[in-house]
């Protein structure tokens, strides 16, 4: 009776000791998973993350290759905001997503030869100024309050698309074309005009929210 | 049984069982510093998709060759590339394209999204990226299977 007690009790103390070593893991072994941005794993005939990038990867690359804006003397200041910029195409976008995503890149490339202005920012900067009218709070230490900038080039640009359907199938096929361009203050001239276009097909329908 | 056999298996199973147990914490990366990473050139990242068997197992051929590859440097001086991409086959291609500029030091310093290229049958398709650092030197486009 002793001798069988001592045997369970030291196979149950080895049970213990071997599952205390089970391995920590940590990796995702259901959804959510982590996917590369510019990837599509679920079909769809819109707008997706691969092109969002595509287009406004490539349309930064464009505006630095402008030497109007580049190489022109006097360090010119660009808005680039979503207010100009039109989604008239058939899929709902945020339109902020390109923008944002141009910004960004643009002006992390300035490095002097251009000023990228907030615009998007105009009513925070606006009651900053107007709690320091008030004597609601100082002035910043390093920064003197003054006018908000003007701009020389502002983004303008429109989403359009044509889709069919076919009905009953699901089957459907979308082109996009994407304008980018810049404005000059004053006389309206372009001085910056580049597009990116595709089509996609595909078997099943999909809802873009 | 006797009290030997009873505590033999036991502790055999202990100690299998502490064994089996892997080190915890994190272990040293692989490092091969002696790899030459190509520079200024295209590569392929997935050969699987890119290549093709024509005829016997050892006749691989790719499905699509690079016909020029040029460097030159934009009118506001940032590095630009330009490739002419050609598909081999009597079929469509759906490409996904990167390009990666490094500085003369060969850290990478930028890199363009990944863009779709389709190709279809016999075409030769023009493609081209520009950097957005006056620091870059150096560039690879990595070409692979649309996914």
């Amino acid at each position: 009776m002793r001798q069988s007690l001592i045997g369970v009790v030291s196979v149950a103390a080895s049970l213990l000791l071997a599952t205390g070593c089970s391995r920590i893991d940590n990796e995702p072994w259901g959804d959510p998973t982590n996917v590369d941005p510019p990837s599509q794993p679920l079909p769809g005939c819109g707008i997706d993350s691969k092109e969002m990038r595509a287009a406004a990867d490539r349309m930064a690359r464009s505006i630095m290759n402008e030497p109007e804006v580049v190489r022109r003397e006097g360090r010119p200041r660009i808005v680039l905001d979503e207010k100009y910029f039109r989604n008239e195409s058939t899929q709902i976008v945020d339109k902020g997503l390109f923008t944002d995503y141009l910004r960004v890149d643009l002006q992390r490339a300035a490095n002097g030869h251009f000023d990228v202005l907030g615009r998007n920012y105009d009513d925070m900067v606006e009651s900053e100024r107007q709690s320091e009218d008030n004597g609601d709070v100082t002035s910043g230490a390093v920064v003197e309050s003054s006018k908000r900038l003007g701009w020389d080039y502002r983004l303008g640009g429109a989403i359009r698309s044509i889709t069919k359907v076919v009905p009953g199938s699901g089957a459907r096929s979308s082109y996009f074309m994407i304008t980018f361009e810049l404005v000059e203050r004053g006389s309206g001239r372009l001085v910056w005009s580049d597009r990116y276009e595709f089509k996609k097909v595909a078997n099943t329908s999909v809802i873009y929210r | 049984m006797n009290v030997k056999e009873t505590y033999v298996f036991p502790v055999l199973l202990s100690l299998c069982a502490v064994a089996g147990c892997r080190r915890e914490g994190p272990s040293t990366a692989i490092t091969n510093p002696g790899v030459v990473v190509p520079q200024n050139t295209v590569i392929v990242l997935d050969k699987g998709t890119t290549d093709w068997t024509a005829g016997l197992p050892w006749e691989r051929q790719s499905r699509i060759a690079i016909d020029r590859h040029v460097k030159t440097t934009s009118v506001t001086g940032l590095m630009k590339v330009e490739i002419a991409i050609r598909n081999r086959t009597d079929h469509m291609l759906r490409l996904d394209v990167q390009t990666k500029f490094f500085a003369a030091d060969g850290a990478q310093v930028d890199e363009s999204a990944t863009e779709a290229i389709v190709l279809r049958p016999q075409e030769t398709k023009a493609y081209s990226s520009s950097t957005l650092r006056e620091t870059a030197g150096m560039y690879r486009v990595e070409i692979a299977g649309a996914q």
